[in-house]
């Protein structure tokens, strides 16, 4: 009997460690490992929320500051997503969280960084989370304001009703994310891609966009290659925008929300067809033979490489990020973010290059990052 | 079970073919040589003998010192575009910095150019948004002085007629009489090309400057000529437009040894001799001692993309006439102007002058342009007031007459022939007091781009 007990309780105790272990590598996997996991936040519920915003008498926001916010957050957007605007870090490891707001010589991740407005105030979206507003009264409304955005100076935040992400419906930034954040958004992910289910909440919209489909990258392209980007959901036709609803569930139609009329068919917009009354998004590259478009990035028309610096949408998500784009197919959609960043760029008018500077800069190539400015040749070949 | 006979019978015809195909290898093995001949050879062509593709960096537009520089990107706000860019041009959204930039306050337009791009009338261009005198848009460049002169002025050195593209293509109009000059006319240009062979891409919308000249390909082609075999061009072919497979990006007069043709006039004739500028010390274009046409694109060959065929009465302007525009004709069965072989200088043959009146050369052949403006000119039809050195040259309507039939050509021919004039000569009905010619270029006279009797 004596030895049945020990053996009964070596096996508890083997049992015990062996859980213990399996619990050990899962908590490795999910605190030490973030980018491995979902964008939906995961951790100690303390990593967001404070209960009172007081921990041992001190403040618990991450900007020390005694005002509590709502939904018990440790912080509002930026609170959370520029915690260091000093810092290199563009993805926080605790808890996993993009920044959008950090030293300008840090790598940024596809949004871009909200540090780049320190530069001049045309270089983003000048939101006032950032405290940093833009100063050309030109801009409010927002250029194109076909839909009456209410937009202000003054009011123009990261989301809701004056902002892009979250509910454009609700005015407060932070209700219109309610929920947003804890939703399991795997048919954004590659491997399991399934735009059916996308778009129908703010949870479920390509980063929190709502009505926007994509397919998310898993470290916000804090590394990138061919095969390693976002896809972006694009249309080959440009839709009706709404003030709150992106045509077509395409990224250029949530950027029409407030710039209509840079989209959209009518002759005020962008016009029907050919010639174009302004740039076309929405619209898939020619393969013409007759046209330019179809050696995009220096291929011959057919599997052309894709371009990180000028990158195309898909008018069907794929399931995995694609390395090729072939003109005259689904897979080849100018799109607003094609050639603009959507936070901040370094450049003017947050293109992705310095197009303003562009010959003087230098006139052939496209690389940015060494000075290589030509990139509207990238779908405009024969304009070098 | 139908399915799989079907599929064995497919095997057994695939397996009978190939097995054919193997043993009759030998009998194949030529045509499979031809075919990589073939593809080889096409290869080779395209090395060998294909057009160098221009880029817009290399244009006038695109230059990054006096290309395309619009002055409402500068004030009221300096959004310090470079010189070149794009936006110069064309504005992506019809905004930029939340206002549209000067010109401005119309609604966007086609080819998201700042203003609409056809013309609706002879002095109402997109183009002439900069290439104009007073009111250019452009800051720098082609209105710097004497940068944007006539062809006479620009490559002949005479005193300029027009400073600027507008003012050219203005001369003859609204007047339309003789002696208040000519120019092609746009409207009629545009309409001309409009659904003629290799001009089908032209629309009743397109702009038609660019039935000649490139907006992103065209270069500034009055800086001293660089080395052959490459030059500087301003012009295309109308039936090359970019976007069309027949040549696309060929420019036209930028390189010798093309496939699109003898691009370059000493490639089209051997008989070509540049006129004198003024001064008589220099030649055409450069103003520097080249003289076979080796720096001048063939202008023959280009003109007669159009004018190898007559233009009908009133598909040109008003003040043509009532007749029809003669087409050029400068073949060995042609005018003398061309590759038909004149008299001798030896033997007083045409009686020419400097630099062509060398005794043992007389089968010129000249370019259109050693006699004729691009755009206007104060003479009718097109004709230059400078030529072979000769600057103010005026051809105007008789003394006494009315009619067009009676323009006074001595002072202009004069610039290259010795012409005996008064009693007893070939010319005896002109006199020294008035100069007087008749009809010499009308319909069935002596003097025409076509007649093939006389010259």
């Amino acid at each position: 009997m004596p030895n049945r007990l020990i053996l009964s309780m070596i096996k508890t105790v083997t049992k015990i460690v062996s859980l213990f272990a399996v619990c050990s590598v899962l908590y490795v996997m999910f605190f030490c490992f973030p980018l491995l996991s979902e964008a939906t936040v995961t951790g100690d519920c303390s990593n967001c929320h404070t209960m009172h915003n007081s921990q041992g008498g001190q403040p618990m926001n991450y900007n020390e500051s005694s005002t509590p916010n709502k939904v018990l957050l440790r912080g509002d957007c930026i609170g959370c997503h520029g915690q260091n605007p000093g810092g290199t870090q563009n993805i926080i490891l605790l808890g996993n969280i993009p920044q959008v707001l950090l030293s300008a010589s840090a790598t940024p991740l596809a949004g871009g960084n909200f540090k780049y407005l320190e530069t001049d105030d045309n270089r983003g979206h000048n939101v006032i989370d950032i405290g940093n507003s833009e100063d050309n009264t030109n801009m409010f409304p927002p250029p194109g304001d076909q839909h009456s955005s209410g937009i202000l100076q003054a009011n123009f935040t990261c989301s809701g009703k004056y902002g892009c992400h979250g509910d454009r419906t609700i005015e407060d930034k932070l209700s219109s994310l309610k929920g947003a954040h804890h939703t399991v958004d795997s048919v954004l992910k590659f491997g399991g891609i399934n735009e059916v289910n996308q778009g129908g909440s703010v949870g479920l919209s390509y980063r929190f966009l709502k009505g926007v489909k994509g397919g998310e990258d898993s470290d916000w392209q804090a590394t990138t290659g061919p095969t390693n980007h976002n896809e972006y959901k694009g249309a080959t036709s440009m839709g009706p925008s709404s003030l709150t609803s992106p045509a077509n569930n395409t990224m250029s139609g949530l950027c029409a929300e407030c710039h209509g009329y840079f989209h959209g068919t009518e002759s005020s917009n962008i016009g029907g067809a050919s010639p174009w009354l302004r740039h076309p998004t929405d619209i898939i590259l020619p393969s013409s033979s007759t046209k330019e478009y179809r050696l995009y990035n220096g291929g011959t028309g057919t599997n052309n490489p894709y371009s990180l610096s000028v990158p195309v949408g898909r008018a069907n998500i794929p399931n995995n990020p694609g390395s090729f784009v072939n003109p005259g197919t689904d897979d080849a959609v100018v799109m607003c973010l094609s050639c603009h960043g959507a936070h901040a760029s370094p450049y003017f008018k947050m293109v992705r290059w310095d197009y303003k500077g562009w010959p003087g800069t230098g006139a052939d190539g496209c690389d940015p990052e060494t000075g290589k400015h030509g990139c509207c040749n990238v779908c405009h070949t024969s304009k070098n | 079970m139908p399915y799989i006979k079907k599929l064995e019978k497919n095997f057994k015809i695939t397996g009978i073919f190939m097995k054919r195909c193997w043993h009759s290898r030998r009998r194949f093995l030529p045509f499979g040589v031809l075919i990589l001949f073939l593809f080889l050879s096409s290869l080779l062509y395209q090395l060998a003998f294909g057009y160098r593709l221009p880029k817009y960096t290399e244009s006038a537009h695109g230059n990054i010192s006096h290309g395309v520089n619009r002055t409402g990107l500068k004030t009221p706000i300096n959004f310090g575009y470079s010189t070149g860019n794009c936006a110069h041009c064309h504005e992506q959204h019809s905004s930029i910095g939340g206002t549209e930039p000067a010109p401005s306050g119309d609604a966007p337009n086609n080819y998201l150019l700042f203003a609409e791009p056809n013309i609706t009338s002879q002095d109402a261009n997109f183009c002439f948004q900069c290439h104009s005198g007073t009111g250019s848009v452009q800051d720098g460049g082609i209105i710097e002085p004497n940068a944007n002169n006539d062809y006479g002025s620009q490559f002949g050195g005479g005193a300029p007629n027009s400073t600027n593209i507008k003012d050219a293509f203005y001369f003859g109009k609204p007047l339309r009489t003789w002696n208040d000059g000519s120019s092609h006319n746009l409207l009629k240009l545009r309409d001309w090309w409009r659904g003629r062979s290799g001009g089908s891409w032209m629309t009743a919308n397109t702009n038609a400057c660019i039935a000649c000249h490139d907006a992103h390909y065209s270069q500034k082609n009055h800086d001293p000529y660089p080395s052959p075999p490459q030059y500087k061009t301003a012009i295309r072919k109308p039936n090359d437009p970019s976007s069309e497979q027949n040549r696309p990006r060929n420019l036209w007069g930028d390189e010798a040894n093309s496939d699109a043709g003898e691009e370059i006039m000493s490639e089209y004739t051997t008989g070509y001799q540049a006129p004198y500028r003024t001064g008589k010390t220099t030649y055409e274009p450069a103003g520097n001692s080249t003289q076979d046409g080796s720096n001048l694109p063939n202008f023959f060959a280009f003109c007669n993309t159009c004018h190898a065929n007559a233009i009908p009465n009133g598909k040109t302007d008003a003040n043509v006439g009532s007749r029809n525009l003669y087409a050029s004709r400068w073949g060995m069965e042609g005018n003398v102007h061309g590759k038909k072989a004149g008299a001798p200088s030896a033997t007083n043959g045409g009686h020419l002058i400097a630099p062509y009146n060398q005794p043992d050369a007389y089968n010129y052949a000249l370019s259109c342009t050693d006699c004729h403006e691009p755009h206007g000119s104060p003479n009718p039809f097109l004709l230059r007031t400078c030529v072979n050195g000769k600057d103010g040259i005026a051809v105007r309507i008789s003394s006494g007459h009315t009619d067009w039939n009676y323009l006074n050509f001595y002072d202009f021919c004069s610039a290259c022939h010795s012409i005996a004039i008064g009693l007893g000569t070939a010319h005896g009905f002109i006199n020294e007091s008035n100069k007087l010619t008749t009809d010499c270029m009308s319909n069935g006279a002596c003097h025409t781009h076509s007649a093939p009797l006389l010259f």
